[in-house]
């Protein structure tokens, strides 16, 4: 016989959960989370020949592609760098949030089946569209790392890559935070995004360099978080100056996410109820 | 031991559930029943924490597992075995356990070289028997089963049965909603009934489960039916509503008529208990058919002997009265058994022999 075996005890009532038992619940859900990335991964891929390899295919025609274009159709190269690959280190972070923006908002919605089936803590889901843009982005700064390496490009900023990176993830889940909770009641939200998503892209220092643009412009395109995460890539990869006005927008995004992962939580019971 | 305490649910100003409790114990097995609609499906969800109660609580011991609807979480494009895995991790098994129990996957499952197959081409019973195994991997103190075995073949459902049954010596709580009388006799230990002003808990017996046939089958709900012009009287089924599928089912309905009428067309509707539809007779469609003038009328349509498939039906009525249409919905249920030797031949609602030939 076995004396004093302790089992776990659940409970489950109307009360909504406080900060440190939804973060018990997330760390619980660890191997979840997991399963989730394989999932979303497994399923892009699946019945391909190719398969995984695809995700490499795609940063690589890309920057085939810029290359093409900015060495025969634009002739950039006055700059002193590779302006493909400077092109490049502005479009993987954009990738990763644009993917983060229209799978992570609509997250909830679009696996509504698991929501109402499993309990588990729903944050997992638009961290999980974060994650696996994450993993894909990184197969792409693979790649840049190593031309920049062979084009001898790399210097002692690259330490801070961690910190851009970072700082992209954190940018990337705000918006996805605030709207997967709202587009549960209000659906409309949903057909915003691609609108966002193509605006956005330039109010954002990807194709273009901040000191191309008439100042006026400059001070907009600064107010843009993502002109933040973007300047952090290309100090740490290519040396560029940061001004000091990209603190704000970044401080600010991060205090609307902290609000968003809040309300969220406050949330988590009530949206099973609305799907 | 599971403990269900005033647990009640309110959709906008719909009361689900209100003040249901129960305790649990180790080897339990409960069959939930009740009517469609009485919160069922909503009170497993409350349990397995998928939806919040709007006021009591549950408390539980160790770790739950349910199975609450075939295929939930199971993608298509997938392999059986990747699906397992998934679903696996999803439900917070590490990759170790699951490995271990891999073997007792395919042994329960029996789907041999189909596991490495995209789902998608499974067959209906092959897909529900992969979720079945997939939730006996969890090793859970409480399991959740809502209506499982009303797919899949008949040795599967044995399997099912016996496995719950095993589940039970072990100690383990089992929690299952069904339809299913005869199964809720043999194998729950108790039966929570939910129904709309109270809930009743007891030990398995005739007469727990002959109150709640005769409530579900034998009572019209609304009957008389008064229209403007037309008052149903009545409604028969024959020869009882608990009929063998041997014998034609006759559906009488008694009415009067009140005023002149230019047009008067009766349609029933006969849905199963997902309340999918099967099949409808309407008047407008038949071959010898007059407005009935005003009086008293019997009108009647005869389902066929070994027409309808085992199962439970319900009775909806959409009457055309001038340009108007009147709806009753859900009127009446019936359970169609059947005791032919060769009914597990036939899947799906209706059994027809349509008669293959060699030619």
């Amino acid at each position: 016989m076995h004396l004093n075996v302790q089992k776990k005890v659940t409970r489950v009532s109307a009360q909504s959960y406080t900060t440190g038992q939804y973060f018990q619940l997330m760390v619980a859900h660890l191997a979840m989370l997991k399963a989730l990335i394989i999932r979303d991964i497994q399923i892009k891929y699946a019945q391909s020949f190719l398969g995984i390899i695809w995700a490499l295919v795609q940063p690589l025609t890309a920057l085939l592609v810029y290359s093409i274009f900015f060495r025969f159709v634009f002739q950039f190269e006055s700059l002193g760098y590779n302006y493909a690959l400077y092109v490049f280190s502005g479009v993987l972070p954009w990738q990763l949030f644009s993917h983060a923006l229209h799978h992570g908002s609509g997250s909830l919605i679009q696996h509504q089946d698991l929501v109402r089936k499993v309990a588990f803590p729903k944050l997992l889901l638009p961290l999980t569209k974060v994650a696996v843009g994450l993993l894909e982005m990184s197969l792409g700064m693979g790649i840049l790392l190593i031309f920049l390496g062979i084009s001898g490009h790399i210097s002692v900023q690259l330490i801070a890559l961690p910190v851009a990176i970072l700082t992209l993830v954190l940018v990337s889940l705000a918006l996805p935070v605030w709207i997967s909770q709202l587009a549960i009641r209000r659906r409309d939200l949903l057909h915003i995004l691609p609108y966002l998503g193509n605006f956005g892209i330039w109010l954002t220092p990807v194709f273009f360099t901040m000191s191309s643009l008439p100042n006026w412009l400059q001070t907009i395109v600064l107010l843009n978080p993502m002109t933040g995460v973007i300047l952090l890539f290309r100090f740490a990869l290519f040396g560029d100056p940061i001004p000091a006005l990209i603190w704000w927008p970044l401080a600010i995004t991060g205090v609307l996410l902290l609000l968003g992962l809040y309300r969220f939580k406050s949330f988590d019971k009530e949206m099973t109820d609305h799907l | 031991m599971l403990n269900v305490n005033n647990i009640s649910k309110i959709y906008g100003n719909f009361s689900v559930l209100k003040d249901v409790s129960f305790q649990a114990e180790a080897g339990d097995v409960i069959g939930i029943i009740g009517a469609n609609g009485c919160g069922k499906s909503t009170l497993l969800k409350i349990i397995s924490g998928i939806v919040a109660p709007t006021a009591g609580e549950v408390s539980y011991e160790g770790a739950l597992s349910s199975l609450l609807e075939i295929g939930s979480g199971i993608h298509p494009d997938l392999t059986g075995k990747a699906n397992y895995f998934l679903k696996g991790g999803i439900l917070g098994i590490g990759k170790r356990e699951l490995q271990a129990k891999y073997e007792q996957l395919v042994a329960f499952t029996e789907l041999g070289d189909w596991l490495d197959q995209p789902v998608k081409n499974y067959s209906n019973g092959m897909y529900m028997r992969l979720a079945f195994g997939i939730a006996l991997a969890l090793d859970a103190d409480i399991y959740l089963f809502d209506e499982i075995l009303s797919v899949g073949d008949a040795p599967f459902q044995q399997k099912c049965l016996r496995t719950i049954e095993e589940l039970s010596d072990k100690g383990k709580i089992i929690l299952m909603v069904s339809h299913n009388m005869s199964e809720i006799t043999n194998h729950c230990s108790r039966v929570l009934w939910l129904n709309e002003q109270k809930v009743v808990l007891g030990d398995v017996s005739e007469d727990i489960i002959g109150d709640y046939l005769s409530s579900a089958f034998n009572k019209p709900h609304d009957l008389p039916h008064r229209l403007e012009d037309v008052v149903i009287n009545d409604l028969v089924l024959q020869p009882d509503s608990v009929v063998t599928g041997n014998e034609p089912l006759e559906i009488r309905l008694d009415l009067h008529i009140a005023k002149p009428l230019q047009n008067f067309q009766v349609t029933v509707h006969i849905q199963d208990q997902q309340s999918i539809p099967i099949f409808s007779v309407s008047t407008a469609t038949a071959n010898d058919w007059s407005t009935p003038g005003i009086g008293n009328h019997v009108l009647a349509v005869t389902i066929p002997a070994n027409f309808l498939n085992q199962g439970i039906y319900t009775l909806s009525f959409y009457l055309h009265i001038e340009k108007q249409v009147h709806q009753i919905r859900n009127l009446t249920f019936f359970r169609v058994t059947d005791d032919a030797q060769n009914n597990q031949l036939f899947s799906g609602k209706i059994k027809t022999n349509l008669g293959w030939k060699l030619k």
